[in-house]
C-alpha cells in the first residue's frame, strides 16, 4: 500500500516534468518556426505565452519538489513506524504478551507474528474461532464490552488451545484515521500468578488445617514499645480451652489475659519482659482463674523483634490441668503417707528402724526418679531444639554415673594411676579412684581444692585445644597430668584425667612449701609424699594413649545413646503421624456416601466402611477377613471383575447394574479397582446408587422424544389437515346426499330415472353407509391424532390465569360424565367419586384448558381401565386428592382399577404406547398430559401402579408463576 | 329451503375443499360462489354483492388477511368467516376493528359442516339487525 503510493508520485512527478519540457521544446519550436510568417503581435503573443509556459514550469518544479520532500518525509516515517513495530513485537515476543487488533465484526485485523507462529494466519477469521475454537462469541466477551462502553476493560481467559494457559486480557478501544472503531487487546500471561495464588491458597490451607488439629491454643502475642499487650491471631483451639472465639482474643487480648489467676500476673508479665529483653523463648506454666475454678497451661513461645519495635512471639498453650492434678495428687497422698509414717514413727520409735529405712529409701528411688525424669527432660529439650546451649548437655544424660565409675576405678587400679572425670569446668563427675594422699590432703582444703579443679579445666582445655595425648604439670606440686577429652556430638562435654605421677621430680621443698599455702598439715603432707608410688614418664605416656582410646570409646558411647534416644523419640514421632493419617484416611473413607469394600485376591474382606456396614448390616469388625460372598453376597458375581482389575491392573465398571430392593428396581454403578500396595494384591469394590440419575436421565429422554414428535407434528400438520378436510366433508356430504331429508336429493334421484328408496336399499344391502361411516371414522381419528401431536410443540397463545383447582377438577369431571354418556361404551355414574380437597388451596397459574385435558385423560383412562376389568367384587372408586406442599399443589388421581405392571408403566409416558384395543385411543393421551404438565406448566407428573390394586397419577403445579 | 337465504362467497385454493363447503352450504339454500385466488374474488365482489365470505388464510397471490381488508372497501356490508390450516393463526388487529373475533376463525378440518352452517346464518341474522 506505502510502496504503491510511493511510485504514484514518483510517477506523477516525472509525467508532469517530462510534459513541461514537452510544452517548452514545442514553443521555442513555435517561435522559431513563427519567425518568418508571423506578424510581430502574433509574435509577442506567441512569447508572452511562452512566457506563461515558463512560470507553468516553475510552478511544476515546485510542486514536484514538495511532493518529493513528502515522499521522503512518508518514507522515513514508514521506517520509523517498521522499527517501532518490530521493536513493539519483540518486547512482546519476549514476555510472551500477545497483541491483536480486532474490529467490531470480530474480525482478527492483526496478530503479532510470535503469535502467528502458534496460532496461524488469522485472515478472514473471527477472533472467538481463531483464539478459543468456538462457533460464537465469548460468553463475557472484552471486545464487546470495551466497545459498548468505550473504555478499557480487562478481563481472564484461558487459552484451550494452549492446554488452558491463563491469560489476562486488555482490551483498549480506539478509533483509526476512517473513524472506525477497533480494538487493541494485550493478552499477558498469568501463569506464574496463578500457580502464585493456587500455592499461597494451598499454604492457607494447610496452615488452617494444621492449627486447627494442634491439640491448643496456636497465637501470636505481641508486647507494644508502650508495653501493652496484643494478640493478633489465635487459632480456633480458643473455644476448647478457654471457652473464647478466636475472633474475640483477637480483637482483645484482655479477653484471655484478664483470665490468667491473679496470683500469676505479676510472675506472667515479669517473664514476658525477660522474654523480650533477652530475646530467649518464653516457657512459661501459668494458671487462670475463671469463676473460682483453677486451670493449669503451659506455654511455649519464640520472640521476635519487629522493624516499629513491636516484640511478636508465635507460640502455643497447653491445657496441663489434669497433669498438675495429677502430680498435686500424688503429693498429697506422699504427704498423707508421710504424716502417717511420721506419727506412727514417734510412738513405735524404738521398734521401727526397719521402716524408717524403708522411707528413706523411697526417698532415695523418688529422688532418683526425679532425677532421671530431669534428665530425660534435659535431653528432649536438647533432642527438640538443637539450638539450644551445649552446656546443658552433660555426660550423665548419656552414660550412666555406675557405668562411668566401674570403668574408671577398673582403669585407675590396672594402669596405678590416679584417675577422675570432670566436667570441662574442672568439677569432677565420679568420684576420684586411687588418689595419692598428697592430693587427698590438698582436696581437702578449700584453697587446694579450687586449685585443683582450676588445674584440671586447663589440663582439659589443652587437651582439647590440641586434640593430641599431652600431660601438663599441675597447678598445685607440679605432678604429672594428662587429659582426655570426651566429645559427644561435636560438643566437648566432660574430660577424663589422669595423673599425680611424680614422674618429673617434684621436690620436697614444693611440697612442703604448698601445704604452708593452702593451709594444710606440712607433715602428714610430706609423709604421704614419701609413699607416693615412682613412673617413668614413657610408661605414663603409654597410660595415657590408651586413655585417649577408651575416652574416645565413652564418646562414641555417648554418642550412639544420643542417637538412640532421638531415633526413639522420631520413631515415636512418626508412629504418631501414622496413627493421625489412619484416623484421617478412615475417617474419610466412612464418610463416603459409597459402599467401600477391600478385597484381596482370594476375596476376603480388607476394608469395610461404613456405609458398606449400612448397606449390609455387618460391622466392619465382623466384615474383616471374612469371604465377600458370606458377608456381601450380592458382590458375589463382583469377584470376577475383581481378578480381572487385579490381572489388567485396570479400573472395571459396571454401570446402571439394577436390583429389587422391597419391590422396586434400583441401580447402582460398581466399579472395581484395582490395588497395589507393598506387593499385596488386591482391588476395592466402589457401589453408589444412582438410581436417581438413571429416572432423570429416563425423563429428560422422554421429554426429548416428545418434543421432536411436537416438532414434526407442526411441520406437517398443516399439509395433512388440508386432505383430512376434504375425506371429512367429501364423507359428510356423500352421507347427506343420500338422505330422505333433502327434498333435492328425492328431486334429482326422480330427475334421474330413479328414486331415492332404491338408491338408499342398494346402498344398505352392499353396506355402502358402512364404508363411508367407516371413512369419517378413520377421518375423524387422524385428525385427533395430529392435534394432539400438535399439543407437544408450544402454543405462543396459550394464556396462563390464576385459577380455582377444585373449579376446574369438578369441570374436568362433568366433561368426563358427558363423554361417556355420549359413547355410552362405558357408565361413569357406576364409578364412586371420592374428593379429598384441602381447604382455601391457593390459586394456580396454569393454562385452564391445558389442565381441563390433563385431568379429563386421568378421569377417562381410569374409567376405560375399570370398566375392563368388570367384576362384581370391587366396586369401582377413583379418589381425587389436592392439597398445597410448599410451593407447589399436589393433585392425585387414584383408582382401584387392574393396575400396570411394570413394563408397562414403565413405557405409559411414552408417545404412541397404548394398551388398548386398536381405535379406542391414540396412544397420546398420558404423554401429552405429561408434557403440559412438565414441559408448559414446569410441574412434575409420575405414576405409580401396583397391578390388581390400582394406578395413582401424583402431579405437582408450582405456585409460583415461572417462565410458563 | 327452496327459497335463496344468502349469497355465501367461498375463497379457498384447495378445490375439495371449495367443492365440499360449496355442496354443503348450497343443500342448506344458500347462493354459493366458489374462487380460487383473492384478486378474482375481489374482481368478484365489485360486481356482484355478498353476504357472508369465508376464506381460506393461505392463497396464492393477495393473502386471506389482505382480501378482507380490501373487501370491505369494496363491499362493506359483507360479513367474514375465517377458515384456516394454520396452527397457529392470530388474529390481527386490524381484522378485530372490522368486528371479526376468535369465534370467526375455523381451524382446518373442520369434522362437521353444520357448525359452519350455524355461522353463516348467525352472520346473516347481524346483517338483518
Amino acid at each position: 500500500m506505502k510502496m504503491n503510493k510511493k511510485l504514484l508520485f514518483s510517477l506523477v512527478g516525472y509525467g508532469l516534468a517530462l510534459l513541461t519540457v514537452a510544452v517548452v521544446i514545442c514553443h521555442l519550436a513555435a517561435i522559431k518556426e513563427m519567425d518568418a510568417t508571423v506578424s510581430a503581435a502574433g509574435r509577442q503573443l506567441v512569447v508572452w505565452s511562452g512566457g506563461a509556459a515558463l512560470a507553468l514550469v516553475l510552478v511544476l518544479l515546485g510542486i514536484i519538489l514538495f511532493l518529493t520532500k513528502r515522499i521522503a518525509q512518508h518514507e522515513r516515517v514508514a521506517r520509523e513506524t517498521h522499527t517501532m513495530q518490530q521493536h513493539i513485537e519483540f518486547i512482546l515476543g519476549a514476555t510472551n504478551t500477545g497483541l491483536d487488533i480486532i474490529d467490531s465484526q470480530f474480525n482478527v485485523r492483526y496478530m503479532d507474528p510470535a503469535w502467528q507462529k502458534l496460532y496461524g494466519d488469522p485472515a478472514g477469521r473471527k477472533c472467538y474461532e481463531y483464539f478459543m475454537d468456538r462457533d460464537e462469541v465469548c460468553p463475557g466477551c472484552g471486545v464487546v464490552k470495551a466497545l459498548g462502553t468505550k473504555s478499557v476493560t480487562v478481563i481472564e481467559e484461558v487459552l484451550v488451545k494452549e492446554n488452558n494457559r491463563p491469560i489476562q486480557v486488555t482490551t483498549i478501544p480506539f478509533q483509526n484515521e476512517e473513524r472506525e472503531w477497533l480494538v487493541a487487546e494485550m493478552k499477558a500471561d498469568i501463569s506464574q500468578r496463578k500457580q502464585a495464588e493456587e500455592a499461597l491458597r494451598t499454604s492457607k490451607e494447610r496452615y488452617e488445617h494444621i492449627t486447627s488439629n494442634i491439640p491448643g491454643l496456636v497465637y501470636q502475642f505481641v508486647m507494644h514499645p508502650d508495653g501493652s499487650y496484643s494478640m493478633p491471631y489465635a487459632s480456633a483451639g480458643s473455644r476448647e480451652l478457654f471457652g473464647l472465639e478466636p475472633e474475640t482474643i483477637v480483637r482483645d487480648a484482655g479477653a484471655l489475659l484478664d483470665l490468667i489467676h491473679p496470683d500469676d500476673v505479676e510472675v506472667f508479665n515479669l517473664h514476658v519482659r525477660e522474654s523480650a529483653d533477652s530475646l530467649k523463648p518464653w516457657r512459661h506454666e501459668l494458671r487462670t482463674l475463671v469463676d473460682g475454678k483453677e486451670r493449669w497451661y503451659q506455654g511455649v513461645s519464640h520472640p521476635h523483634r519487629q522493624p516499629n519495635g513491636d516484640i511478636l512471639w508465635d507460640g502455643v498453650l497447653l491445657d496441663i490441668t489434669e497433669r498438675k492434678q495429677a502430680e498435686e495428687e500424688l503429693r498429697k497422698h506422699r504427704d498423707h503417707l508421710e504424716e502417717l509414717v511420721a506419727a506412727r514413727t514417734s510412738d513405735l520409735k524404738a521398734g521401727n528402724d526397719e521402716l524408717q529405712r524403708e522411707i528413706t529409701e523411697r526417698k532415695r528411688v523418688e529422688q532418683a526418679l526425679r532425677e532421671s525424669e530431669k534428665h530425660l527432660r534435659v535431653k528432649l529439650d536438647y533432642i527438640m531444639s538443637p539450638d539450644e546451649e551445649p552446656s546443658s548437655l552433660s555426660l550423665l544424660d548419656l552414660v550412666t554415673l555406675e557405668d562411668l565409675q566401674q570403668i574408671q576405678d577398673a582403669f585407675a587400679q590396672a594402669m596405678g594411676v590416679a584417675s577422675i572425670i570432670s566436667d570441662v569446668e574442672g568439677h569432677p563427675i565420679t568420684t576420684a579412684s586411687n588418689f595419692c594422699g598428697v592430693c587427698e590432703i590438698i582436696r581437702s582444703t578449700e584453697k587446694g581444692n579450687k586449685r585443683c579443679i582450676r588445674s584440671d579445666k586447663i589440663v582439659g582445655e589443652k587437651a582439647m585445644k590440641t586434640m593430641r595425648p599431652t600431660y601438663e604439670k599441675c597447678l598445685s606440686c607440679g605432678f604429672v597430668d594428662a587429659s582426655a577429652p570426651i566429645i559427644v556430638a561435636g560438643k566437648h562435654i566432660a574430660n577424663w584425667l589422669i595423673g599425680q605421677s611424680n614422674a618429673m621430680g617434684v621436690d620436697r621443698g614444693r611440697i612442703e612449701k604448698y601445704a604452708v599455702e593452702i593451709g594444710a598439715d606440712v607433715d602428714a603432707m610430706l609423709a604421704a609424699y614419701e609413699k607416693m608410688p615412682q613412673m617413668s614418664i614413657e610408661k605414663f605416656e603409654q597410660i595415657l594413649n590408651l586413655l585417649w582410646l577408651l575416652a574416645k570409646e565413652i564418646s562414641t558411647l555417648g554418642y550412639n545413646n544420643l542417637k538412640l534416644t532421638k531415633d526413639i523419640a522420631e520413631r515415636k514421632q512418626a508412629e504418631d503421624e501414622l496413627r493421625r493419617l489412619r484416623n484421617l484416611l478412615s475417617n474419610i473413607v466412612n464418610s463416603m456416601p459409597s459402599v467401600l469394600v477391600g478385597v484381596d485376591l482370594q476375596g476376603r474382606v480388607t476394608q469395610w466402611n461404613r456405609e458398606a456396614a449400612r448397606a449390609t448390616g455387618i460391622a466392619a469388625e465382623q466384615a474383616q477377613g471374612r469371604l465377600l460372598d458370606e458377608v456381601f453376597p450380592k458382590l458375589q458375581s463382583e469377584m470376577e471383575q475383581v481378578r480381572k482389575a487385579i490381572r489388567t491392573r485396570q479400573v472395571q465398571e459396571d454401570l446402571k447394574v439394577p436390583r429389587r430392593v422391597d419391590g422396586e428396581t434400583r441401580f447402582s454403578d460398581v466399579i472395581v479397582y484395582p490395588l497395589l500396595a507393598n506387593g499385596v494384591e488386591g482391588a476395592v469394590i466402589r457401589i453408589d446408587d444412582v438410581t436417581e440419575r438413571v429416572h432423570i436421565e429416563e425423563m429428560m429422554m422422554q421429554t426429548e422424544k416428545m418434543m421432536s414428535v411436537g416438532a414434526l407434528a407442526a411441520g406437517m400438520a398443516h399439509e395433512i389437515n388440508n386432505p383430512l378436510g376434504g375425506i371429512l366433508q367429501g364423507a359428510q356430504n356423500i352421507q347427506r346426499r343420500f338422505s330422505t331429508e333433502l327434498a333435492k336429493n328425492v328431486q334429482v334421484a326422480r330427475e334421474c330415472g330413479t328414486s331415492l328408496d332404491t338408491i338408499r336399499a342398494y346402498l344398505g344391502k352392499r353396506e355402502i353407509q358402512g364404508f363411508i361411516e367407516g371413512i369419517r371414522e378413520s377421518g375423524t381419528r387422524a385428525a385427533r391424532i395430529v392435534a394432539n401431536m400438535l399439543q407437544f410443540s408450544r402454543r405462543s397463545e396459550a394464556q396462563v390465569v390464576l385459577a380455582d383447582l377444585p373449579e376446574l377438577v369438578e369441570r374436568a369431571l362433568e366433561l368426563a360424565a358427558s363423554d361417556y354418556d355420549l359413547k355410552k361404551k362405558y357408565d361413569f355414574r357406576r364409578i364412586e367419586i371420592v374428593r379429598e380437597f384441602e381447604p382455601d388451596l391457593p390459586q394456580v397459574p396454569v393454562v385452564v384448558t391445558e389442565i381441563e385435558q390433563v385431568v379429563l385423560n386421568l378421569l377417562k383412562n381410569a374409567a376405560q381401565a375399570m370398566q375392563e376389568e368388570q367384576s362384581d367384587e370391587k366396586k369401582p372408586h377413583i379418589i381425587l386428592r389436592m392439597k398445597r406442599e410448599g410451593d407447589w399443589v399436589r393433585l392425585v388421581v387414584e383408582d382401584n382399577g387392574p393396575g400396570m405392571n411394570e413394563p408397562t408403566s414403565k413405557r405409559a409416558f411414552e408417545p404412541f404406547f397404548t394398551t388398548k384395543g386398536i381405535g379406542v385411543g391414540t396412544g397420546l393421551g398420558l404423554s401429552v398430559s405429561y408434557m403440559i404438565i412438565t414441559n408448559n406448566h414446569k410441574g412434575t407428573m409420575t405414576l405409580d401402579s401396583t397391578p390388581g390394586k390400582g394406578t395413582r397419577f401424583v402431579i405437582h403445579l408450582p405456585l409460583e408463576r415461572k417462565a410458563l | 329451503m327452496n327459497a335463496v337465504v344468502g349469497k355465501v362467497l367461498i375463497v379457498d385454493d384447495e378445490s375439495v375443499v371449495r367443492l365440499n363447503l360449496a355442496a354443503f352450504l348450497e343443500d342448506e339454500g344458500f347462493e354459493v360462489t366458489v374462487i380460487a385466488n383473492g384478486e378474482d374474488a375481489l374482481k368478484m365482489l365489485a360486481e356482484t354483492p355478498i353476504d357472508v365470505a369465508v376464506i381460506d388464510l393461505r392463497l396464492p397471490g393477495i393473502d386471506g388477511n389482505g382480501v378482507i381488508l380490501r373487501a370491505v372497501e369494496i363491499q362493506p356490508r359483507v360479513k367474514f368467516l375465517i377458515h384456516t390450516g394454520s396452527v397457529n393463526y392470530q388474529l390481527p388487529a386490524a381484522l378485530r376493528r372490522l368486528g371479526i373475533e376468535d369465534e370467526h376463525v375455523f381451524q382446518k378440518p373442520i369434522e362437521d359442516m353444520a357448525v359452519i352452517v350455524e355461522a353463516v346464518r348467525h352472520l346473516m341474522g347481524e346483517r338483518e339487525t
